[in-house]
C-alpha cells in the first residue's frame, strides 16, 4: 500500500540548454530548483511549471554544486573553478567569490540558517565561510580527509562529510568530536534521512547504505544498481520510507528503506547516466538530472 | 679813419674774396637722418638701428616692413626637368655679396692653388673618392715646389740657385770660411781626430788648383751655400725641445734619414724614445726627467767596448750551441748562426685537491661559510648538471656499460693492476667489510627508508640505505668500506656528503608525506602512464575486513576531538564547550587562512596531530564497563585528585571559580556569567542569584564529598560524573527551538513526558533542592549526587545551548539519576529532555537487540507517523 502511494510518474522534463546538468537541487521548500551547468552557468527553474527563472553566470568553469539559503535570497555554488560563488537571488550577481580552495570545489552546503556555506573540495579539505560577514576567508578548515570529499550534508549541529578515502566522517559541533566512518569503498554521496537520526551513504561498490548516525551500525543496505565511475547521488523521499539512487543505465532505483527491496525503477533516460537527485523536502517530488535534461517525477494530482 | 690807418698797418697778400653778406653766413648744416644711415649704391637702406652694423635684414630689409618679405615668384621645374638645373650659390646671393666686402667677392685673389684655404676646400670634395679614404698620399708629394717672392728677387738682382749670398769673396776667403763653418757647425765630442789630419787631406785635395788660385787674387767668387749656422729661429708654438710633425710639404724640406729622431736617451737599460706625433710622459712611463735636455750624459758611451764584447759573447754562445749540434743537416738547409732563445718554462702549479676555480661570494652574512658551502655548491654543481641532462659526464665505466648492456668490466682486473698500497687495504677489508656488508644486506632488506633518492642507480641505492642504517647505528664513518674500490678518494667523499644531504632532506619529509602518498606498487613504465594504485592502506586493512563483514558500527568507526571554532559554533547556534581554546584554534586558523601550497602539505601534520589523541573504536555511548576502560578512568581519577588539592588549598569564595576553570579551563568565567545573564536571564534574575547563592554554599559540601571519592574509589561514579560535567550546560538551554517535534520524535506523546516529569517536579523550589535529592539518590552517593548537581549549576551559569548527545551515557548507566538531573532544570527545557529521553531509550533499545530490532523500531515509526496523516 505504500508502493502504491509512491508511485512516481514523469511529470515535467526540462532540457536545460546548458551542457551537462552536474548537479539539480530543490530549495528549502521544493518550489524552485537550482541547476548547475557544465557551461559555467547555474540557472533557477521553476520545475513544476518548466520555466526558467534566472540564470546566474559568474563561474569560470562548471558548475559543480549548488543550494540555496533558508529564506531564498541567496544561492551560494561551486565549481570546478576552486570557487565558492555566493549569489543574490533576485539581481542575479555573485556577492562573494571565496577563493581557498586549492582543487575544485565539489559540494557545498549552507547551514540551517543559511549563515555558514560549507564546501567541500577535490583538495582534501572542508572549508566553512561565515556568509554573514565580509570575511573573505574560511573560518574554519578541516583536512582530516585523506582524499577528495564528494558530497556534504549539514545539519543544525554537524557536518557530514563523504570523501573518496571511503569515510564518512561527521564533525559533531556540540560534542566537538569528528566519528569517522570507514566504508567499504569511496564514499559517493552522503544525506541524512529526514529525522535526522540515519546516514544514506552511496559508495562506490554499487552499494547503497543506510547507517546509525550515532553508532555508525549498519542499519540496511540497497544494492542492485550500477554506478560504474560515476558520483552517483542518492536520496530518501520526504517520508523516510524509500531510498533512491541512480544508476549508469538511466534509471532510478528506489528501495523500500525498511526491506530494502526494490520497489520501482524510474526510466529518466534510457543508456544515460542519471546521475544527481534531489527529493522535495516535503511533497512527492523528485527531480533527477541525466545528461542535459532534469526531470521532475510525482504523483499525478488526477491520481491523487 | 682809424679804420684806414690800422689798414695800412697789415701787407696784403693776394687777391682778397668777396666780402661776404650777413645773411649769407655759412650755417653749420645740421646732419639730417638720410646722412646717418647707410645706404648701398642703390640708395637702399643697408643697416637696421642707429648705431648697429647688424645685416640687412630678410629681402632687402622687407623683414619688418609692411609688406614683409616675398620670395621670388616659384617656377616650376617641372616641365624642364630634363635640363638639369644647375644651381649655383649665386643663385642665391646678392650682388652685394660678391662686392669686394661680400661674402663671396669676386675681386682679382689668388687662384685656388696659391689660396690655402680653396685648395682644402677643394680637397674636401675629393676625399671620398677611390678606394683608399683620406687624403692622396701622392697629391701631396708631388705638389709643385713654389718660389718665393725672395727667391725671386734675388734672381733678379743675379743670384743664382746653388750660390750663396752675400759679397763676393776671393777663394782663399771662400776656403777660411767653410773651415769656419765647419767648426761650428760639426760638433764633435770626445775623441775626435786631430784637426790637422782634416786639414792636410783638405789641402792636399785643393793643393793641384790653389797655386793658380792664389794667382787670380783678383777673383772673386759667390759665396758657398751655407746654411744659417746657429741661430734656427723658433717657428712654432710647440713646447721647448718638441718638433711636430712636419706640415710642409716633403719635396720643399730637407728629408733627413739619417739623423736620429729628436731625443732618444738610455737610462737604466730602458731607451726612452722621444718622437713627434706625442710628447710627454704617460701615466705608465717612469719619470720625466731631462726630457727637454737634448744633450745628456746618458746619450753617451763612457766605455769603448761594451758593445762588441756582448756581440762577440753571442757569437760565441751560438759557435758553441752549433758545434754540439752533431745530426745531419738536411740538404737545403743551413745551420742557423743564431741559436733561438729558449724560453724559459715555468710549469703551472699544482692544485690541491678540491680546489674552486671559481670565488663563491657570500650572499648575505648568514649563508653557511665558503668551506661549508663549498660542499654545497659541489652538490649544487652536480644537480645542476643533472638537471641539464649533463649527467654522461658523473656516469661511471660500470653505468656506462649498463646502459650500452656491455658486460661489466670486472673489477678483479683493476686489482691486479693496483699498487700495493690498495692491495694491502684490500686484505684488511675483506674481514670487516664484509661483515658489515652482511649486516647491512639483511637491515636493509627490512626496508629503512620508502624515498629512494638514486634509484636511477641501483648500486648506489643501495650504498645509500646501508648508509642510512649505518647512520642509525651511529657508524657513519664506515661508509667507506661500503664503497666499491674503483671509486676515487674523491668520489667517496662527494658520495658521502651526497648522502648526508640526500638523508637530510628525505628523512623528516617521509614521515610528513608518507600518509599523502602512496607508494607505487610497480616501477614507473611508458606504457602505462597511469597504473592502478591500489587504495588499501595498511591501517584500514582492519576495517576493511569488517566493512567487508558488514560489521559496520564499532569497528568501522573511528572517533576523534574536534574543535570548531568559535565563529563556527556561534553561526549554528551551539555553545562553545571549550571557550577557552578559542585562541590556539584562531593561530592555526590564521596560519591556514592565506592560500598557500604549505598549507596543504601542513594537512599532514594536522592528521597526525588529530589522530594521537584518537581514541579506540568504542563509542562513548556504550556502557563503560571498568575492564574496558582502565586508563581512562585512571584519568579521570587524576583529575578529580587535582580538583581536590586545589579546593583544600584555596578559600571558599575562589574556590568556586577555581572549580571552574579546573574543570572546563574557563579563562574568564565572570564576564561570561555576566553576558548570560544580561542576554537570558533578565527575567528570571531572582531565581538563578538564588542559586548561585545555593551553589556557593553547596561547594562547601562537594569539597567536602569530593575528598570523599577516591577513598570510596567507585568507578562508574566518576564516570558519571566526568559526564554530567560535559552534559550540564546544556540544561540551561533557553535558546533550543521549541517547534513541535519532526521526524524519530514525531511519534512521542510529549505532553505525557512533561506531566512525567512534573510529577518529580513537585517542588520546583530550588532552595529545597538539596532535600529532593537526597530524596531521590538510590543507587548513587548522596555527596557525589550532590556534587554533581552542584556541578551543574556552576556550569549552567556559562553555558547555554542545546544539550549534549553524550548525556545518553550517564543515563544508560544509572537510569535513575535521571530524575534527579531533571528536577534541577527549570520547565523551559522540557523539549529538550524529551529528546534526551528518547536517545537513551532508542540506545538502550538498540544496544539490548541489536540490529534487527533496530529497523522493527523504525519500521514501527513509520507506521505511527502514517496513522497520524
Amino acid at each position: 500500500m505504500e508502493n502504491a502511494e509512491f508511485n512516481l510518474k514523469c511529470l515535467k522534463t526540462i532540457d536545460t540548454k546548458q551542457g551537462a546538468v552536474r548537479a539539480v537541487r530543490f530549495n528549502v521548500d521544493g518550489s524552485y530548483c537550482l541547476t548547475c551547468g557544465a557551461d559555467k552557468k547555474l540557472k533557477l527553474w521553476n520545475p513544476h511549471k518548466a520555466l526558467l527563472l534566472k540564470t546566474y553566470s559568474g563561474h569560470a568553469d562548471e558548475v559543480l554544486d549548488a543550494c540555496s539559503s533558508c529564506d531564498n535570497s541567496q544561492i551560494v555554488s561551486c565549481g570546478q573553478d576552486k570557487s565558492v560563488i555566493l549569489w543574490d537571488v533576485s539581481s542575479g550577481t555573485p556577492l562573494r567569490r571565496l577563493r581557498g580552495h586549492a582543487a575544485r570545489v565539489t559540494c557545498v552546503r549552507y547551514n540551517e540558517e543559511s549563515t555558514v556555506a560549507v564546501s567541500g573540495s577535490q583538495d582534501n579539505s572542508i572549508m566553512c565561510w561565515d556568509v554573514r560577514s565580509r570575511n573573505m576567508k574560511p573560518i574554519q578548515v578541516m583536512r582530516e580527509a585523506k582524499d577528495g570529499i564528494t558530497s556534504l550534508a549539514v545539519t543544525d549541529h554537524e557536518i557530514v562529510t563523504g570523501s573518496v578515502d571511503c569515510k564518512v566522517r561527521r564533525y559533531d559541533i556540540r560534542a566537538n568530536r569528528l566519528f569517522s566512518d570507514f566504508i567499504g569503498d569511496a564514499v559517493t554521496y552522503v544525506s541524512l534521512t529526514h529525522d535526522g537520526q540515519c546516514l544514506v551513504v552511496s559508495s562506490a561498490d554499487n552499494m547503497v547504505r543506510l547507517l546509525d548516525k550515532e553508532s555508525g551500525d549498519l542499519l540496511a543496505e540497497y544494492s542492485g544498481h550500477h554506478m560504474g565511475d560515476y558520483c552517483m547521488e542518492s536520496c530518501v523521499d520526504n517520508r523516510d520510507r524509500h531510498v533512491l539512487s541512480g544508476c549508469i543505465d538511466g534509471d532510478i532505483w528506489c528501495w523500500d528503506l525498511v526491506q530494502g527491496t526494490v520497489t520501482s525503477r524510474l526510466t529518466h533516460d534510457r543508456g544515460s547516466v542519471v546521475h544527481s537527485l534531489s527529493f522535495h523536502p516535503s511533497q512527492l517530488f523528485l527531480l533527477s538530472a541525466s545528461h542535459g535534461s532534469i526531470k521532475l517525477w510525482g504523483v499525478p494530482e488526477d491520481e491523487l | 679813419m682809424s679804420s684806414d690807418s690800422e689798414d695800412e698797418d697789415f701787407a696784403e697778400y693776394g687777391t682778397p674774396l668777396d666780402p661776404l653778406d650777413e645773411d649769407e653766413l655759412p650755417k653749420k648744416k645740421p646732419f639730417t637722418l638720410k646722412d646717418q644711415v647707410a645706404a648701398d649704391k642703390y640708395g637702399r637702406r643697408r643697416f637696421h638701428g642707429a648705431f648697429t652694423g647688424g645685416f640687412s635684414a630678410g629681402f632687402f630689409n622687407s623683414v619688418g616692413s609692411l609688406e614683409g618679405w616675398t620670395p621670388s615668384t616659384f617656377k616650376s621645374s617641372r616641365s624642364d626637368r630634363a635640363k638639369g638645373m644647375q644651381q649655383k650659390p649665386e643663385d642665391y646671393m646678392d650682388e652685394e655679396d660678391m662686392d669686394e666686402f661680400g661674402i663671396a667677392p669676386k675681386v682679382l685673389r689668388a687662384t685656388s692653388d696659391f689660396n690655402e684655404s680653396s685648395k682644402k676646400r677643394s680637397r674636401m670634395h675629393q676625399l671620398s673618392d677611390g678606394p683608399i679614404p683620406g687624403e692622396p698620399a701622392l697629391r701631396e708629394l708631388l705638389q709643385p715646389v713654389k718660389e718665393t717672392v725672395g727667391m725671386k728677387l734675388l734672381r733678379k738682382m743675379g743670384w743664382k740657385p746653388e750660390q750663396g749670398t752675400g759679397p763676393r769673396l776671393t777663394k782663399l776667403e771662400k776656403r777660411r770660411m767653410k773651415e769656419e763653418y765647419k767648426r761650428t757647425a760639426v760638433k764633435v765630442y770626445g775623441c775626435a781626430l786631430p784637426r790637422d789630419a782634416n786639414k792636410e787631406e783638405e789641402s792636399g785635395k785643393d793643393s793641384p788648383c790653389s797655386t793658380d788660385d792664389e794667382d787670380d787674387a783678383q777673383l772673386s767668387f759667390a759665396p758657398d751655400d751655407l746654411g744659417p749656422i746657429l741661430c734656427k729661429p723658433k717657428d712654432n708654438s710647440f713646447g721647448l725641445g718638441y718638433k711636430g710633425l712636419d706640415r710642409r710639404p716633403i719635396l720643399s724640406s730637407h728629408i733627413d734619414l739619417f739623423t736620429p729622431t729628436p731625443l732618444r736617451m738610455e737610462e737604466k737599460n730602458k731607451k726612452v724614445l722621444i718622437t713627434g706625433q706625442a710628447f710627454g710622459v704617460g701615466a705608465f712611463e717612469e719619470d720625466d726627467e731631462d726630457i727637454y735636455g737634448r744633450e745628456d750624459m746618458s746619450q753617451y758611451d763612457f766605455s769603448l767596448d761594451t758593445e762588441t764584447t756582448t756581440s762577440k759573447q753571442k757569437h760565441q754562445i751560438t759557435a758553441t750551441a752549433f758545434a754540439n749540434y752533431a745530426g745531419n743537416i738536411l740538404i737545403g738547409f743551413v745551420l742557423g748562426t743564431n741559436a733561438m732563445t729558449q724560453k724559459k718554462h715555468f710549469p703551472p702549479p699544482v692544485l690541491p685537491q678540491g680546489f674552486q676555480p671559481m670565488h663563491v661570494l657570500r650572499k648575505s652574512r648568514f649563508e653557511p661559510a665558503p668551506s661549508e658551502k663549498a660542499s654545497l655548491s659541489k652538490e649544487k654543481q652536480l644537480l645542476k648538471s643533472r638537471t641539464r641532462g649533463l649527467e654522461r659526464h658523473n656516469l661511471t665505466a660500470t653505468d656506462r656499460a649498463l646502459i650500452l648492456d656491455e658486460s661489466t668490466p670486472q673489477v678483479t682486473v683493476q686489482k691486479d693492476t693496483m699498487t700495493s698500497a690498495t692491495l694491502e687495504e684490500n686484505k684488511r677489508l675483506p674481514t670487516e667489510e664484509l661483515k658489515i656488508k652482511e649486516k647491512l644486506e639483511i637491515s636493509v632488506k627490512e626496508g629503512c627508508s620508502q624515498f629512494r633518492p638514486f634509484v636511477a642507480y641501483p648500486e648506489k641505492q643501495k650504498r645509500y640505505e646501508q648508509y642510512l642504517t649505518l647512520s642509525k647505528v651511529g657508524q657513519k664513518d664506515r661508509l667507506s668500506y661500503i664503497q666499491p674500490l674503483t671509486m676515487t678518494e674523491w668520489e667517496k667523499e662527494r658520495e658521502r656528503v651526497e648522502f648526508e644531504q640526500a638523508a637530510r632532506l628525505y628523512q623528516p619529509l617521509s614521515g610528513v608525506m608518507s600518509d599523502r602518498f602512496v607508494l607505487a606498487s610497480q616501477p614507473d613504465d611508458l606504457s602505462t602512464p597511469l597504473p592502478s594504485v591500489s587504495k588499501a592502506v595498511e591501517s584500514d586493512s582492519e576495517q576493511r575486513a569488517a566493512a567487508k563483514l558488514k560489521m559496520f558500527g564499532r569497528l568501522t568507526r573511528q572517533e576523534s576531538d574536534w574543535r570548531p571554532c568559535s565563529l563556527l559554533c556561534k553561526r549554528f547556534n551551539i555553545p562553545e564547550l571549550y571557550p577557552g581554546s578559542d585562541e590556539s584554534s584562531k593561530a592555526t586558523q590564521k596560519t591556514s587562512s592565506n592560500f598557500s601550497v604549505f598549507s596543504f602539505l601542513d594537512a599532514a601534520s594536522y592528521n597526525t596531530a588529530l589522530k594521537i589523541p584518537e581514541s579506540s573504536d568504542e563509542p562513548i555511548n556504550d556502557i563503560p564497563s571498568a575492564a574496558e576502560f582502565p586508563e581512562v578512568t585512571a584519568k579521570q581519577e587524576l583529575e578529580v585528585e587535582k580538583d581536590d588539592t586545589e579546593a583544600n588549598t584555596h578559600n571558599i569564595v575562589s574556590q568556586e571559580q577555581k572549580f571552574d576553570d579546573s574543570l572546563l579551563e574557563f579563562p574568564d568565567p565572570p564576564a561570561k556569567i555576566d553576558l548570560y545573564r544580561a542576554i537570558f536571564l533578565s527575567s528570571s534574575e531572582d531565581s538563578d542569584d538564588e542559586s548561585e547563592e545555593k551553589a556557593s554554599g553547596n561547594l562547601t559540601k562537594a569539597n567536602n564529598s569530593k575528598q570523599n571519592v577516591p577513598q570510596e574509589g567507585g568507578e562508574t561514579e566518576e564516570k558519571t560524573l566526568s559526564l554530567e560535567k560535559l552534559l550540564t550546560p546544556s540544561e540551561k538551554n533557553t535558546e533550543r527551538n521549541m517547534s513541535p517535534p519532526r521526524g524519530v520524535f514525531a511519534n512521542l506523546d510529549l505532553d505525557a513526558i512533561n506531566a512525567r516529569k512534573e510529577k518529580s517536579n513537585k517542588v520546583p523550589e530550588k532552595k529545597e533542592e538539596s532535600d529532593v535529592c537526597k530524596n531521590k539518590q538510590t543507587t548513587i552517593d548522596d555527596h557525589v549526587e550532590r556534587e554533581q548537581n552542584d556541578g551543574l549549576e556552576q556550569l549552567a551559569q556559562d553555558m547555554y545551548g542545546p544539550q549534549l548527545p553524550s548525556i545518553s551515557v550517564s543515563a544508560t548507566a544509572n537510569s535513575t539519576s535521571l530524575p534527579s538531573v531533571k528536577k534541577v532544570l527549570p520547565s523551559v527545557v522540557t523539549s529538550v529532555h524529551n529528546e534526551w529521553v528518547e536517545i537513551t531509550k532508542k540506545d538502550s533499545h538498540k544496544n539490548r537487540h541489536g540490529k534487527k530490532h533496530k529497523k522493527s523500531s523504525k519500521h514501527k515509526k513509520h507506521k505511527h507517523k502514517k496513522k497520524r496523516h
